[in-house]
């Protein structure tokens, strides 16, 4: 009956309550309370981080709820690891209020040094181990909730042809290469400026879009590790991301994917996963921010890209 | 105890309390929960409930009653009536959570829980453990480890009060 009851306090309280007695710690820190909890999560909040190129190299975040008035609710400082010198972080993706930090020793490096996955309700990170792969030129990463082993994926993709695809399951620690044949023939990651900074989790599965030999939604499931496909309108610029509204809805089943597509200035929205148009998809046109896996809309030049991300979480 | 002479026509239950007093509903009322929907379904019209004393069964019945009525027009009376039913002590509160779950009445546990839940989320851990009447089974030691483990947790000030 207390779990009931504990399951739908906020983070903060909870944190508080685990000095109330020695079971209240137990059943708080139960996996099966955990999920119980994330499933009555119900209010999205609005992550912004900011990296200061100050001394500290300080790397804040703002975090704001979406239905209040109040814009900052909260301010956290990311703990950086011990030893690391940071000369930038960014975060790569995020799932279920768990965000996957890329920090870099040195900004001319192409992958981050340090992969950090981050909680920033109970301020907890653990750093994952490193890729054995070399280095590439641009990765994707995506983070991933596997039902069927009750456990986090992280994945990684490389951009270029002869790179690869890799995925660390969380509790095994180790990161494993993705058998070729499942996701060779989709096509090749499509370039990283049409791509968001992360792979878009939606139904149990990553997204990303692919360009060989026509443009496509390649869709990776993060149970069975197989790639399927969703087909695209021909001669469409697209960018991928997950829909933030599905925080919002009470049924997993309306998640949807959208898909927002360029035709010269012009944004059309369309929802793949439904036939409808969705109201939702008009939050694009916000000319500052892209929400959840997005970085600020419209900054062309890469430098720009890394003032004011917005995820949600 | 009570009874309806009304309709002979409808389908009618027998509740028993755990101290024994017996409370006729209509069947359409008392199959919102599922505990006795399963006994419906199976035959029974008297309904033994010996987890649940009369204090709690007249509220849980009066809710029953109130939300068996729901149409489209009456959504802002139920809303009051929704409000003034939680609008009690927090004894009184984890007597009809346990009573709503052994009924498993899924949409009123989770109105009792939530309540419960927003009323304490801001207060301390000593108010807390008075509310659910829980002894601290740790020593000083490894309560004050816990909290400077958890210090974020404890910055700012706590409601101390019990209600």
């Amino acid at each position: 009956m207390d779990i009931d009851i504990l399951s739908r306090l906020p983070v903060k309280s909870l944190l508080r309550f685990r000095c109330v007695s020695k079971s209240w710690k137990a059943l708080i820190s139960e996996p099966y309370f955990k999920k119980k909890h994330l499933s009555h999560a119900k209010n999205p909040k609005m992550l912004i981080s900011q990296y200061g190129y100050d001394e500290d190299h300080t790397f804040t975040f703002y975090s704001s709820s979406l239905s209040s008035i109040q814009f900052v609710t909260d301010v956290q400082r990311l703990d950086w690891p011990l030893n690391s010198k940071p000369s930038h972080a960014r975060v790569c993706c995020c799932c279920d209020g768990l965000f996957l930090v890329g920090i870099w020793g040195n900004l001319e490096e192409q992958d981050p040094s340090i992969l950090l996955l981050w909680n920033p309700s109970t301020r907890e990170s653990i750093v994952l181990s490193n890729s054995e792969l070399p280095p590439v030129e641009f990765s994707l990463y995506g983070l991933g909730y596997d039902s069927t082993i009750n456990d986090y994926k992280v994945v990684r993709i490389d951009e270029y042809i002869d790179a690869s695809e890799e995925i660390l399951v969380l509790k095994s620690g180790s990161w494993k290469k993705i058998d070729e044949s499942s996701y060779r023939s989709r096509g090749w990651l499509l370039a990283s400026r049409y791509n968001m900074d992360g792979l878009a989790f939606v139904h149990e599965a990553l997204h990303w879009l692919g360009c060989d030999p026509t443009d496509t939604v390649v869709s990776f499931n993060i149970s069975n590790e197989m790639c399927g496909e969703i087909p695209l309108p021909p001669k469409a610029h697209v960018e991928l991301r997950a829909d933030l509204e599905k925080e919002k809805k009470k049924r997993r089943s309306r998640d949807k994917l959208i898909v927002c597509m360029w035709k010269g200035i012009k944004k059309i929205l369309k929802a793949l996963a439904s036939s409808a148009r969705t109201p939702q998809a008009t939050r694009h046109d916000l000319p500052e921010f892209s929400f959840l896996n997005g970085f600020e809309e419209g900054a062309d030049d890469e430098a720009g890209n890394y003032n004011s991300p917005v995820h949600g979480l | 105890m009570a009874s309806t002479t009304e309709t002979k026509q409808k389908k009618m239950l027998i509740l028993k309390s755990a101290d024994n007093d017996e409370f006729e509903i209509e069947e359409s009322v008392g199959v919102q929960s599922e505990t006795i929907k399963n006994l419906v379904e199976d035959g029974f019209t008297f309904v033994p409930l010996p987890n649940v004393y009369t204090k709690a069964l007249i509220k849980i019945i009066d809710y029953l009653k109130k939300h068996a009525n729901k149409t489209d027009s009456n959504d802002e009376e139920i809303k009051t009536f929704d409000k003034d039913f939680v609008n009690t002590t927090f004894d009184d509160l984890f007597e009809l959570v346990s009573a709503a779950n052994y009924l498993h009445i899924s949409c009123l546990m989770n109105m009792l829980c939530q309540t419960i839940a927003d009323r304490i989320k801001d207060k301390s851990p000593e108010a807390v453990r008075k509310i659910f009447h829980i002894n601290c089974d740790y020593t000083p030691e490894e309560e004050a480890k816990i909290r400077k483990a958890n210090a974020q947790a404890f910055e700012g000030q706590f409601d101390e009060s019990l209600d």
